[in-house]
């Protein structure tokens, strides 16, 4: 009887599969990832298609956020291909990742609080004017440029000269974003967005998450709040032990049966337990 | 950059530059004098270049403790130069080159080596020093031809040109840190290196060439030292790594970096030289100089943590 | 200077390792020779001298010293010689308080330790190799610049570490002198540079503008010499220059007239008389009143009391005479 719903899953992800269309933003196929002795990710096959918003769950140390840095180029997978875009791409740093169209907001790591909003938005790809080779910076047209990221965000940050590390947690990832979308990134992982945010903040942090993905960019988000979780996202993939255990779209799942898969309860979960 | 705690610094620093030529002025004739004046400027050419080297280090999180022996290393390079007869502007350019590779090579070992800049660099000091050591032989570089001094001391409209070329350096390294990239990115990896390298900066050529900047400058704080003393010891710069960091901590680039006060240097550099000859001058030994300048960094430092606890306490 | 004693520290640990361990096990008596600071020419001739004395006598000699004058790798250095079984050490003492119980020590492990160009006198040592008496400096400099520029002028002093006992000795000296000979003279208190010839032109630089009506400037140190004279031509006012500054190091100075003279001794003959005095010493010989030195022209004088050994009179150093000398 156990082995009924896994079967069950079996097929669907199989089914899943089949019918995923060709052009699924991120196919990673067998990525792992050992540190030494430790492996941290085994095995993990994930589609990330444009349009969507696509969560990542698990506990803490399940392999999400190796997962995650994996896709952003700060670690190079010990298995596995990476194909972004339909190229296989072997990212060797985030700026290789950066120039492939994913962006990263780390939780609490995103900006460099002691600089300007401009500055963060622009950090490593600023408008300039080179003269003799050196790289001016063009400011009148980054705060132009600013103010028209921040407006499509709808975000309000009254002093764009200010520091980010006065600003308030939802104010700096409305910057984090605006950087990202002036990337013009493809993909946007968005790792803990809305932990330490006040409620109204949260609602804002995630409206901004769906917009994004309506204007058709890949959306990843991780984040251990269940219920901000099935506010915005389409898809949910758990992790477990390094392992990706489940997946399960919004429409047919609910927050106890992807609790019980963190957890360790569902019997999917099992999976990742054996040796 | 100039967060107002920044701007309240600098206030307080040329503050307290002004009160001290008030005090020395006040309590001795010799001190107020435009000769005097122009003494102590030229007393801190050499510390203010290498010190401008250290604020764009440590705004970045680093430190160069072998400044003084990179110093010594080009200000022998200049010395032969200068005796070997080449063209005038070639000496001036030998000393800024040499520095600027050596500045690489400490650069290279702290990014490379991995390596914590205050290890690599000390260790280098003493690769530096034994240099200076082979070099000379044990004998003093002296009685060297005053071209240079010439140079150095030639005033334009009242204006020494070594004041101008300090100028300039700050001059030039203000336009790279506020129109360039560089500013932002190396305040970004002084606030934290990892963040900047995830943010996709390219962190190891900004190291590198911050290092290679600050080695530029010690060089040419080296053509500067056999300009104004015209003769090199085993010595040379003993003393000067610790003076440049004094200065620039007083100036209000903090020694983790990710932030930085050029205004801050040149008044932190300024205030030390003021005090070292105005304390002389009203008869204090020189013996409690370096004491009254622990003292007045000591005060500087605890001042600031408590002004801080003050304003969180507020807030 | 954090900063340069630990270098100075790891270049001390590099030396020792690499010179070899086996001094003892030879048969040719060893002297050692710590000087305040290595890489200065004055040190240099004496270690000249130190080696043509060890040829001639069939002794082995050991230089070595600290790469600035800190008084804390000098006793670092002592110690390792001590334990390398060297059979007498000759140091020039930077700090005084310290070397008594290294007298003990070295005495422990059948090695003799004693002085020479700067002494430690109430440490036990057995001797004192003196360049000159500190008195016979003191009143040389004094008398001879008096002469020059009158006995109502006003001398400013600059001198190295302020720890240098031979220094400080000297300094007393000149003052006893101008208290009892020249009660015109104004002597100001020493400045104190430390071992940098910039420190040492920077203070000079401030001391003429602090006295508008200095006539002299000593320079104690030999390291301060060119700071001094580079401070008094930059000034270009009538000031004249003078120290304990070897010839090599005044030559220009003296030459240009930034220095009228300059008081030393030669410090290969001291160099000579060190290891000379080292091998009596292993030998158990002793010293006599007169002693006659080989290569030396006159006696070398010895005071049974004060346990000094004086190599003779200062020497007086001019622009006419300094191009007789190398050092």
């Amino acid at each position: 009887m156990a082995q009924l719903p896994a079967l069950v899953d079996g097929v669907e992800r199989l089914t899943d599969m089949m019918q995923a269309p060709p052009d699924a933003f991120v196919q990673a196929r067998g990525i792992g990832k050992r540190f030494g002795a430790l492996t941290a990710l085994r095995d993990v096959d994930i589609d990330i298609r444009a349009g969507e918003v696509l969560a990542l769950l698990g506990d803490n140390g399940a392999g999400k956020t190796t997962f995650v840095k994996v896709l952003a180029g700060a670690h190079v997978p010990s298995d596995g291909t990476l194909r972004i875009g339909g190229d296989t791409v072997r990212f060797a740093s985030p700026r290789d990742a950066a120039d492939h169209g994913v962006a990263t907001i780390y939780q609490e790591l995103a900006l460099s609080e002691n600089l300007k909003v401009a500055e963060n938005i622009f950090l490593g790809h600023e408008l300039v004017r080179p003269v003799l080779g050196v790289p001016f910076l063009d400011r009148a047209a980054m705060r132009a440029r600013v103010r028209v990221l921040l407006g499509e965000l709808d975000a309000h940050i009254p002093d764009i000269e200010a520091p980010v590390g006065s600003l308030s947690g939802g104010q700096r990832q409305a910057v984090a974003i605006a950087r990202a979308l002036n990337l013009d990134a493809r993909l946007i992982i968005m790792d803990e967005p809305t932990a330490a945010l006040a409620v109204a903040e949260t609602r804002k942090v995630l409206n901004l998450t769906r917009r994004l993905a309506e204007s058709g960019r890949a959306v990843v988000i991780v984040s251990h709040n269940i219920a901000d979780v099935f506010e915005v996202a389409d898809r949910m993939i758990v992790f477990r032990r390094g392992r990706k255990i489940a997946e399960r779209k919004r429409a047919e799942t609910d927050p106890d049966e992807i609790v019980a898969l963190i957890t360790g309860a569902h019997p999917d979960a099992r999976v990742a337990d054996q040796p | 950059m100039d967060d107002q705690s920044g701007v309240g610094r600098d206030l307080t620093l040329a503050a307290a530059c002004v009160a001290a030529v008030f005090l020395f002025a006040l309590l001795s004739p010799a001190f107020g004098t435009a000769g005097n004046a122009a003494t102590v400027l030229r007393n801190g050419y050499e510390l203010w270049l290498i010190a401008l080297g250290m604020t764009l280090l440590m705004a970045m999180g680093a430190i160069d403790v072998s400044v003084g022996a990179v110093m010594g290393v080009t200000a022998i390079l200049t010395g032969q130069a200068l005796l070997a007869d080449l063209p005038l502007g070639v000496v001036m350019l030998v000393g800024p080159a040499a520095g600027a590779m050596l500045g690489l090579c400490a650069g290279a070992v702290v990014v490379w080596g991995r390596i914590p800049a205050i290890v690599a660099t000390l260790g280098l000091f003493g690769v530096f020093r034994m240099l200076i050591f082979l070099v000379l032989g044990g004998q003093w570089l002296s009685g060297l031809p005053a071209d240079l001094t010439r140079v150095v001391d030639w005033r334009a409209a009242g204006v020494p040109a070594g004041l101008l070329i300090v100028a300039l350096a700050y001059g030039a390294a203000w336009v790279f840190l506020r129109r360039t990239t560089y500013g932002p990115h190396l305040l970004a990896i002084g606030f934290d290196e990892d963040r900047a390298r995830l943010m996709g900066l390219a962190v190891t050529r900004v190291r590198l060439a911050t290092f290679a900047a600050s080695g530029a400058l010690c060089g040419l704080a080296g053509v500067f030292y056999i300009a104004i003393y015209r003769n090199v010891s085993m010595t040379i710069g003993a003393d000067i790594a610790l003076e440049a960091v004094a200065a620039v901590i007083l100036g209000g680039t903090p020694i983790f970096g990710g932030r930085i006060s050029l205004v801050g240097t040149v008044l932190g550099v300024l205030l030390l030289r003021i005090l070292q000859n105005g304390l002389l001058l009203i008869g204090v030994p020189s013996l409690w100089q370096t004491v009254v300048t622990g003292a007045l960094l000591l005060g500087v430092l605890s001042a600031e943590v408590v002004l801080r606890r003050a304003r969180t306490g507020a807030a | 200077m954090t900063i340069a004693r630990l270098a100075s520290c790891l270049s001390i640990a590099a030396l020792s390792a690499a010179l070899p361990l086996s001094v003892a096990a030879q048969d040719t008596p060893s002297v050692a020779f710590v000087p305040q600071l290595i890489g200065i020419p004055y040190f240099n001739a004496m270690e000249n001298g130190g080696n043509a004395a060890a040829e001639d006598l069939g002794m082995q000699f050991i230089y070595q010293g600290p790469v600035d004058a800190n008084p804390l790798d000098q006793l670092q250095i002592v110690e390792s010689l001590i334990s390398r079984g060297v059979d007498a050490i000759a140091v020039s003492v930077l700090d005084a308080s310290a070397i008594a119980p290294l007298v003990d020590s070295a005495a422990s492990q059948d090695a003799i330790l004693f002085t020479s160009d700067s002494d430690a006198a109430d440490s036990g040592r057995p001797v004192y190799v003196a360049q000159a008496t500190d008195e016979g400096l003191g009143f040389k400099l004094i008398d001879e610049l008096v002469a020059r520029v009158g006995d109502d002028a006003t001398i400013g002093i600059v001198s190295g570490e302020a720890t240098a006992s031979n220094l400080n000795a000297w300094i007393g000296f000149m003052r006893d002198r101008v208290a009892a000979e020249y009660p015109g003279v104004t002597l100001l208190d020493p400045e104190f540079a430390g071992g940098t010839a910039e420190r040492a032109a920077q203070l000079s630089t401030d001391l003429i503008a602090a006295h508008p009506d200095l006539d002299a400037i000593i320079a104690v140190a030999s390291s301060t010499c060119p700071g001094v004279a580079q401070a008094i031509e930059t000034s270009g006012k009538e000031i004249m220059g003078t120290g304990y500054c070897s010839p090599n190091t005044a030559r220009a100075y003296l030459k240009s007239g930034a220095f009228g003279f300059t008081v030393l001794w030669d410090p290969y003959q001291l160099g000579y008389l060190t290891v000379w005095a080292g091998k009596q010493l292993i030998d158990g010989a002793g010293f006599a009143a007169e002693n006659e030195v080989p290569t030396f022209d006159a006696p070398v004088t010895f005071d049974a009391e004060t346990g000094i050994l004086l190599l003779g009179e200062p020497f007086v150093f001019t622009a006419e005479n300094v191009d007789d000398f190398d050092f």
